[in-house]
């Protein structure tokens, strides 16, 4: 066991802080809006002409092709750096963009993986529906085959920025008596005719997420993705993709968050109103114990990058590490508005960025994986207990 | 380079270690009917198979090997639920070798002089004349004793200088006594630079970090042998999320300990924020996963025909020594945070 990094990756370290500290957007991220995307646009832009786009994805396909501690350096630099949310992004680059890597066709790459990468394609992703949640399997919005189209009719639901973005990863229902085997992934233009998009506003304040509908919207059958009524493995196959390096990104913004929150204790009275709240007995023991938490955190991190080094199969630590990242951030933002007193209530109170993230991170143990599913997984693929009847 | 998990040569060392455990020191020894034998009579053994001379160099007799080992090491004695006491052999040692007493550390090193450890009850001064309250686990047969402070200071003393008064010990198959010391002068003295207190909280954190681990397969183990409403309780959501709790406790605690091992071993910067954040983290969780493995096991995980009351009972004696979680969150709390990576 071993935490001294190479020579090499000290370089590169120092390349990447050099960089990112000069490039990253002095501003902040506007969170709704045209303002936000062109924001996004912006940065995705300038990481791109710098050969920064795509650290994770392979040269051959235009990404900065970097191994993977390389990208737990990137990371780790870009949060120190201040760096903003991928936001309108984070699908294109961490999951649609790998998707066409490993099952698209020539074609397909060619034409949609760089207009990813220069920052001109939002993507977002049509899994959910109404009715079919965690049980994404049992999805039924219908596609039928007409010609050299597929005909979709349906709905999505809780699609992240689908009113931002330029495609959509969609998966259809195009056979109805096989279940896993009667899905298809296909690739979604969101301005085609009889697509209409519904944002949703959400519990803090904003429209993270929308509802699409389809009404006789044809997609050409080249935008399938791998075969007909294989969508599933493809969906599969790359699921695990998101949960690698980018949550290193998130704890080290925990981790500071934390700090700050420890240096917020020493001057903000307590409860009492008399005495700093570190002198707290419980926000001084919550606080700790996220220190230690998000210190754990990084260690997973560490050690789940070190089986991807060894090429070992991935298991299911993306799983407990997501499970983990989540109901810690959850925590550490409780303590934020426990801390803020009253003042929580009022969101131009400073500091006021806390109520907002409070909220919404009420929202991370449900999306891309409920907390539940997640224990169903752990419980299942890593403690070999039995499925339920 | 940067690798967090285990090679293949401490692989050799742990499944070794879990050899001679199953063998000499199986869990069946704590049962009202097991045969417990007296620790200290395999201290000589524990001695031989270098377990308290890991982190003395190769001049002083030891293996040479670093912090990193001797912890995976004491996982698997957390496991098994060993006396605190092996704790106090692994760092009496070194205080013996700072002291310069090079006799006493190579017999607390060989198991010959078995160390109990003293664990402060209260406000303990130790220095060059020691005073305070202090608790000892298993300390018969033990002719040394090891007492430490939160701040680093650690000190061994004789046993027999000491009138030891017997305590009602809630553990099982540990005996307690209690001690008052009033100026009782040490055979050896070490200061907070040989950082006594982040070895202990490491190895603590380490044992800890092994009850996780245990009570996590015992308690997973009985969830897919008990049939109850037709099916085995694991497939039931109610005990499968708790066992995936305590799967993800253990797995936390285990890589943090890790880390913590390593920036030990390297004497970095941020060592003892890294050992001190095991330790909270690992008793916290030790003793959630330890009473969450008893519930699994409904009505018999609360009677001694189990092993799963031991986890706890144990878990709150690896918790206290060196101070509790409770204590350790306030040490954490003074702590700097962990500075930026170098680069080159």
């Amino acid at each position: 066991m071993n935490l001294d990094f190479t020579p090499d990756e000290r370089h590169f370290r120092a390349e990447v802080r050099d960089w990112l500290r000069t490039h990253v957007p002095k501003e902040t991220r506007p969170d709704d809006g045209p303002e936000m995307l062109a924001f996004d646009k912006a940065w995705q832009r300038r990481q791109f002409e710098a050969g920064w786009a795509g650290i994770a994805w392979p040269k051959e396909y235009g990404g900065a092709g970097l191994s993977l501690m390389q990208q737990l350096i990137w990371f780790e630099e870009y949060a120190l750096a201040g760096g903003p949310y991928l936001g309108c992004f984070f699908v294109a680059l961490s999951h649609a963009g790998p998707t066409l890597i490993a099952r698209g066709t020539d074609a397909q790459k060619a034409f949609y993986l760089p207009k990813i990468l220069a920052g001109e394609t939002p993507w977002c992703q049509g899994f959910s529906e109404p009715g079919s949640g965690s049980d994404l399997a049992s999805l039924r919005c219908r596609a039928v085959i007409e010609d050299d189209h597929l005909v979709v009719n349906g709905q999505k639901i809780w699609t992240s920025l689908a009113n931002w973005s330029k495609y959509q990863e969609l998966l259809v229902r195009t056979d109805p008596n096989s279940r896993y085997k009667g899905i298809t992934w296909v690739i979604g233009d969101m301005e085609l005719p009889g697509v209409t998009i519904r944002p949703i506003k959400c519990m803090h304040g904003a429209a993270d997420f929308c509802e699409v509908f389809y009404d006789d919207v044809r997609i050409p059958l080249k935008n399938v993705v791998g075969e007909v009524n294989d969508g599933w493995n493809v969906a599969m196959a790359t699921l695990g993709f998101e949960r690698g390096t980018a949550a290193l990104a998130e704890q080290i913004e925990m981790s500071r968050v934390v700090e700050d929150l420890i240096d917020l204790a020493h001057d903000r009275p307590g409860p009492d109103g008399l005495r700093p709240a570190i002198q707290d007995d419980e926000f001084a023991a919550r606080l700790a114990t996220l220190r230690a938490e998000v210190a754990a955190l990084r260690a997973m991190s560490y050690a789940a990058i070190s089986r991807g080094q060894r090429d070992l199969v991935p298991g299911a630590e993306g799983t407990l590490i997501a499970l983990y990242n989540t109901e810690t951030m959850q925590r550490i933002f409780r303590t934020a508005a426990d801390m803020m007193g009253p003042e929580m209530l009022d969101l131009e109170a400073s500091p006021s960025r806390w109520t907002s993230q409070y909220l919404r991170s009420v929202m991370q143990t449900i999306a891309g994986g409920t907390s539940e599913i997640r224990r169903n997984i752990i419980g299942e693929r890593v403690l070999g207990l039995p499925r339920g009847r | 380079m940067v690798d967090l998990l285990v090679s293949t040569e401490q692989q050799q060392i742990i499944d070794s270690v879990v050899d001679f455990l199953s063998v000499e020191l199986p869990l069946a020894r704590l049962r009202p009917d097991g045969n417990n034998r007296p620790d200290s009579a395999l201290w000589p053994i524990m001695g031989e198979l270098g377990w308290f001379m890991t982190s003395l160099t190769e001049a002083q007799g030891g293996l040479g090997l670093s912090a990193v080992e001797e912890a995976l090491l004491f996982r698997q004695l957390g496991r098994h639920l060993l006396t605190p006491n092996v704790l106090a052999s692994a760092i009496g040692a070194r205080v013996a070798a700072a002291a310069g007493v090079d006799e006493l550390a190579a017999a607390i090193a060989s198991g010959q002089q078995p160390v109990a450890l003293g664990n402060a009850v209260g406000r303990v001064s130790i220095g060059a004349r020691i005073s305070g309250r202090f608790h000892l686990f298993d300390a018969a047969g033990m002719p040394l004793l090891l007492l430490t402070d939160g701040v680093g200071n650690a000190a061994l003393v004789a046993t027999a200088s000491l009138s030891l008064l017997p305590r009602p010990s809630a553990v099982d198959a540990m005996s307690l006594h209690e001690a008052r010391l009033d100026a009782v002068a040490p055979l050896a003295l070490a200061g907070p630079d040989l950082g006594a207190h982040v070895t202990l909280r490491l190895l603590a954190a380490s044992m800890l970090a092994g009850v996780c681990e245990q009570t996590r397969d015992l308690a997973t183990d009985y969830a897919k042998l008990r049939v109850q409403f037709g099916q085995p309780i694991g497939a039931f959501q109610a005990i499968k999320h708790k066992c995936a709790d305590l799967a993800l406790r253990a797995d936390a605690v285990g890589h943090l300990v890790n880390f913590a091992s390593i920036r030990v071993a390297n004497r970095a910067e941020d060592a003892v924020f890294q050992a001190t954040a095991a330790k909270l983290l690992g008793a916290q969780y030790a003793l959630i996963n330890a009473k969450e493995t008893i519930q699994i096991h409904g009505g018999i995980g609360f009677t001694t025909e189990c092993d799963a009351h031991h986890f706890l009972k144990r878990a709150h004696v690896y918790d206290l020594i060196g101070g509790g979680y409770r204590q350790q969150q306030r040490f954490l709390l003074e702590e700097p945070a962990p500075g930026e990576e170098p680069v080159a």
